[in-house]
């Protein structure tokens, strides 16, 4: 078996997934240069929201593929309305507010979504009914199951509707309008509100995606597992340059394949001494490493005043 | 006479704005410059780049003989040159007389240990440091505000606190962003008698900028004009007034 | 001595009559746990006041900072126990725990300073967690932490042959470890809360006050940035380190759990709801926010006898309440918790 091939998909799959949820900070980023702290715990709930569904109709006798989209569609709903309350709720009022306020403020509703699913879920991991096709293929020695195939299609897919839908779109000019200039934006008749709103719509409705393909990947869920997803994530979106939709595309691929290849050989590397228990290292100094090296990201402009 | 500061062929751009572009004068001992121009010439960022905020593009600039290529803003506070900001940037939580305070740090030494402990030596410092802000305070004519928050100012208090600050660490150039802006005519006469005042009292060489040409004839002996980056011309405010690109540019619509 | 200075003794003396009798009373009256709680809280309000020197004075969000007081603690553990065998007097294990907190402080510091604010946070984040990975795994392959055991029989504190663990009932009845500690930790914490008003109302105080108000004009005013934003960490880290071993030799055991993310943000709540900066709101948060779950524990045991059983469990709630407090707080005062009054200005002609 081909180790170097094997931990390059690995790293692929799981970084498909990153770079899904770093989508959404970087978009909110992009927009009102607010770190949504909250984002994890939203990728964490939409994995429990489809799991519960799927669970749910997991005896129902209706056909598997049915049974997932449910359950998938019922954690994009969910988290779009969640991501949109916390906006409102949250963030909006301290739209002028210091720049540690609203951070403050994240990390308080990030706890208040993480102990809601501890008392809605509990305290055990959840794991994910066995619907999903068990099959896997070769290439080149190195084996690829289907769960990672379907993970890296849906991914792939979505991240190009997104990019068009962006580069395209009226909307997609209306928030790179925003983006640029929240004024502006409104004398050309865009209402920044809206799009702000429908900003965090559709990051959360990724978010719900990547919480559902990752509870696929590992078979489980936990409601603790947003806060680590959530900061590789963002991880993510610095490495590709925090508020660039390809940069954060990029990143998570990338960070997926440095925690995978890091995690492959460190031990080797490193002659025993660090095992591939430190596989969550990696995303931090990669992060602390960007943000020292180039603040602005691979694909981000290097403007003084960015970091 | 001799020659306090030079700016030397220097050029700053914002990515595709040219801010400065290639300007190059130099400031003597004792007098008081100022510098005009319409808005969005580049005074302010002249500033920036004089006190380290910015780095140039390109040029230099030196200061009682010294290059000051790359300095943080600390260390050219040290070396001589204070400033006000065009949009005030004052502490707002703090009082004015802590304002003062803050303005003198680079004058007093104390340091953990001496906060802690309190010692003489500390207690002294601190003594004297307040002294002087105090009379600071007074000189600029708000020793009744100073335990007033600088927020809780008027806009002309602040203006005038925002000078005793800058001067608190005691420089040989006092660099002043619009001091006059928002101020009704007698406050504005009494800036420039204030301005003239600290000029004599404590040795100072001041650069100002300003919209109001009327106030800066009265006030300055020498005038930069700049435009659209460039440096139009540097003389005295007589031959500033007859200059045809002056004239041309905004005499006409004197403010 | 006129009136009022009179009557301000008397408030003081009423103060300190009660501090020192504090434990006694809650031991004679609702028990023993209740002083270890207090202990608790006393540790704490160290923990807090050093945060606040990073976050209240400095305006530094760092939400790391569990990772120091892990540093501190892990000291201690590793010289004070039967783990390498050895058994340090506690003069040279606590400043050297401090001492390696502090410059752990200057490590993550340096490098990550000229961060903007929220970077800083989750970068400091990330070096908690990063801190706490290490505690989990550096047990091979040559045993140091013991991983996720962690370290247990780690000696108490100690002065030469006095134990704080060991009952003095016979020297004086009452006297038990638990209340000799509550001494040693109201006297520490007395001593970091006189530390933390000295430093405020000084020249180093100032220059982290304008720092927090506005970095551009506190550069131009002379304030050397980075040496100052490291003071502040430094000496943030320093006082966690010193808290972090008092812990260690109070509970004779350490793990990498006692320090995830939520103690660091727990710190946090405490130093915002007491209201950041004021040396006395943040104790008193930190005294609140360390009694209150014990109480919400009380309130699981009047379900059970009561009701029969648990209906909701207070451990689950609390964490929550926090979340919802933390929230709150912002909205309703956010400019008066995070003490820089800076409003939302035009900069643009001064930005650089
Ligand atoms: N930090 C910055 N980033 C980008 N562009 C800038 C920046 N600072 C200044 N500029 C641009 O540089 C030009 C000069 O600006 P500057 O503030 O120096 O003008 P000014 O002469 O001070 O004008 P005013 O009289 O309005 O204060 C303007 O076009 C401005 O938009
Ligand atoms: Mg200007």
């Amino acid at each position: 078996m081909d180790i170097l091939l094997q931990q390059l998909i690995n790293g692929l799959v799981l970084g498909s997934v990153y770079a899904l949820i770093a989508l959404g900070y970087t978009m909110v980023y992009g927009i009102l240069e607010l770190i949504n702290f909250a984002h994890g715990e939203i990728t964490m709930i939409g994995a429990m929201l489809a799991l519960a569904v799927i669970t749910h109709l997991a005896g129902s006798g209706l056909p598997v593929p049915i049974v997932l989209l449910a359950g998938l569609l019922t954690a994009m709903a969910g988290c779009s309305v969640l991501g949109y309350a916390i906006e409102r709720v949250a963030y909006r009022p301290l739209r002028h507010a210091p720049r540690l306020a609203p951070l403050i403020t994240a990390i308080g509703v990030s706890i208040v979504l993480q102990n809601l699913a501890m008392l809605i879920w509990g305290r055990e991991y959840i794991s994910f009914p066995p619907l999903l096709p068990q099959g896997w293929f070769d290439v080149h020695g190195a084996r690829v199951t289907d769960v990672q195939l379907i993970i890296l299609v849906t991914a792939g897919i979505l991240m190009l509707v997104l990019d068009n839908l962006v580069r395209r779109t009226s909307l997609g000019r209306a928030m790179r309008a925003t983006a640029q200039s929240p004024q502006l934006a409104g004398l050309m008749g865009i209402d920044a509100n809206h799009i702000i709103s429908l900003t965090f719509i559709l990051g959360s409705a990724l978010a719900a995606i990547g919480g559902f393909l990752v509870s696929a990947y590992y078979g489980l869920a936990h409601y603790y597992m947003g806060f680590l997803l959530g900061l590789k994530a963002f991880s993510a979106a610095v490495l590709g340059g925090i508020g660039n939709l390809r940069g954060a595309m990029l990143g998570g691929l990338l960070l997926g394949v440095i925690e995978s290849l890091g995690a492959g050989y460190i031990g080797s590397l490193t002659h025993g001494v660090f095992g591939s228990n430190y596989q969550d290292v990696f995303a931090f100094l990669v992060l602390i490493a960007v943000l020292i090296i180039r603040p602005a990201g691979l694909l981000g402009q290097n403007t003084a005043d960015r970091a | 006479m001799t020659e306090l500061l030079q700016i030397d062929h220097v050029s700053r751009n914002f990515g595709g704005v040219q801010a400065l572009t290639d300007v190059s004068f130099a400031i003597r001992q004792d007098e008081i410059f100022g510098l005009i121009g319409p808005n969005g010439a580049g005074k302010t960022t002249l500033f920036n780049v004089l006190t380290g905020v910015l780095p140039p593009s390109s040029g230099h600039i030196i200061f009682a003989g010294k290059p000051l290529d790359r300095q943080p803003p600390h260390r050219i506070l040290q070396l001589g040159i204070a400033r006000t900001f065009q949009n005030i940037r004052l502490f707002s939580g703090m009082t004015a007389l802590e304002n003062v305070l803050v303005g003198q740090h680079s004058c007093t030494r104390s340091g953990v240990i001496g906060a802690i402990l309190r010692n003489a030596a500390t207690r002294r410092e601190e003594a004297q440091a307040r002294r002087h802000a105090a009379e600071l305070l007074d000189q600029v004519g708000i020793s009744r505000h100073s335990n007033t928050l600088a927020a809780n100012l008027s806009y002309g208090d602040q203006r005038r606190l925002e000078i005793a600050r800058a001067l608190a660490s005691q420089p040989r150039l006092l660099a002043l962003d619009e001091p006059a802006a928002g101020m009704n005519p007698a406050e504005r006469e009494q800036l420039r008698e204030l301005i003239q005042q600290l000029r004599a009292g404590f040795n100072l060489t001041v650069l100002v900028i300003e919209h109001d040409v009327k106030l800066m004839m009265q006030l300055c002996q020498r005038i930069a004009v700049l435009d659209f980056g460039e440096l139009v011309t540097v003389d005295e405010p007589e031959r500033i007034r007859q200059h045809p690109r002056v004239i041309q540019a905004w005499l006409g619509t004197e403010t | 001595m006129s009136h009022s200075r009179r009557s301000a003794w008397s408030t003081y003396a009423a103060l300190a009559i009660g501090l020192l009798a504090l434990p006694f009373l809650l031991q004679a009256g609702i028990g023993r746990s209740w002083v270890r709680i207090i202990d608790m809280a006393l540790l704490y309000s160290m923990l807090a006041l050093g945060l606040n020197i990073v976050v209240g004075y400095a305006g530094l969000l760092d939400l790391g900072y569990i990772a120091f007081y892990a540093v501190g603690a892990y000291v201690y553990a590793l010289l004070d126990s039967p783990q390498f065998g050895l058994h340090w007097p506690l003069w040279a294990v606590l400043p050297i725990g401090a001492a390696c907190a502090g410059l752990s402080g200057v490590l993550l510091g340096a490098p990550t300073l000229r961060l903007r604010g929220d970077y800083l946070a989750i970068v400091t984040l990330g070096f908690g967690e990063i801190i706490r990975i290490f505690l989990n795994n550096l047990n091979e392959p040559v045993n140091i932490t013991n991983g996720p055991q962690g370290i247990c029989l780690i000696d108490s504190v100690h002065l030469g042959t006095f134990s704080f663990s060991h009952n003095h009932t016979t020297m004086l009845p009452g006297l038990t470890g638990p209340v000799q500690y509550y001494y040693l930790f109201l006297a520490l914490t007395l001593l970091v809360m006189f530390i933390a008003l000295r430093l405020q109302d000084s020249r180093v105080g100032r220059a982290w006050a304008a720092i927090r108000e506005d970095e551009l004009a506190a550069a131009a005013s002379g304030i050397h940035l980075r040496n100052f934003k490291l003071l502040a960490f430094a000496m943030g880290a320093t006082f966690g380190g010193l808290a972090g071993g008092l812990f260690a030799g109070f509970q004779g055991f350490v793990s990498p759990e006692s320090f995830n993310l939520m103690e660091s943000v727990m710190i946090l709540c405490m130093i915002v709801l007491g209201g950041m900066g004021n040396v006395y709101g943040v104790v008193l948060g930190a005294i609140t926010l360390t009694v209150l779950p014990e109480a919400l524990r009380m309130l699981g045991d009047w379900q059970l006898n009561h009701l029969g059983h648990v209906i909701v469990d207070p451990n689950d709630l609390r964490m929550l309440i926090f979340g919802l407090a933390l929230v709150a707080m912002m909205l309703i005062r956010p400019a008066g918790l995070i003490r820089s009054r800076r409003h939302q200005r035009e900069y643009a002609g001064d930005r650089p």
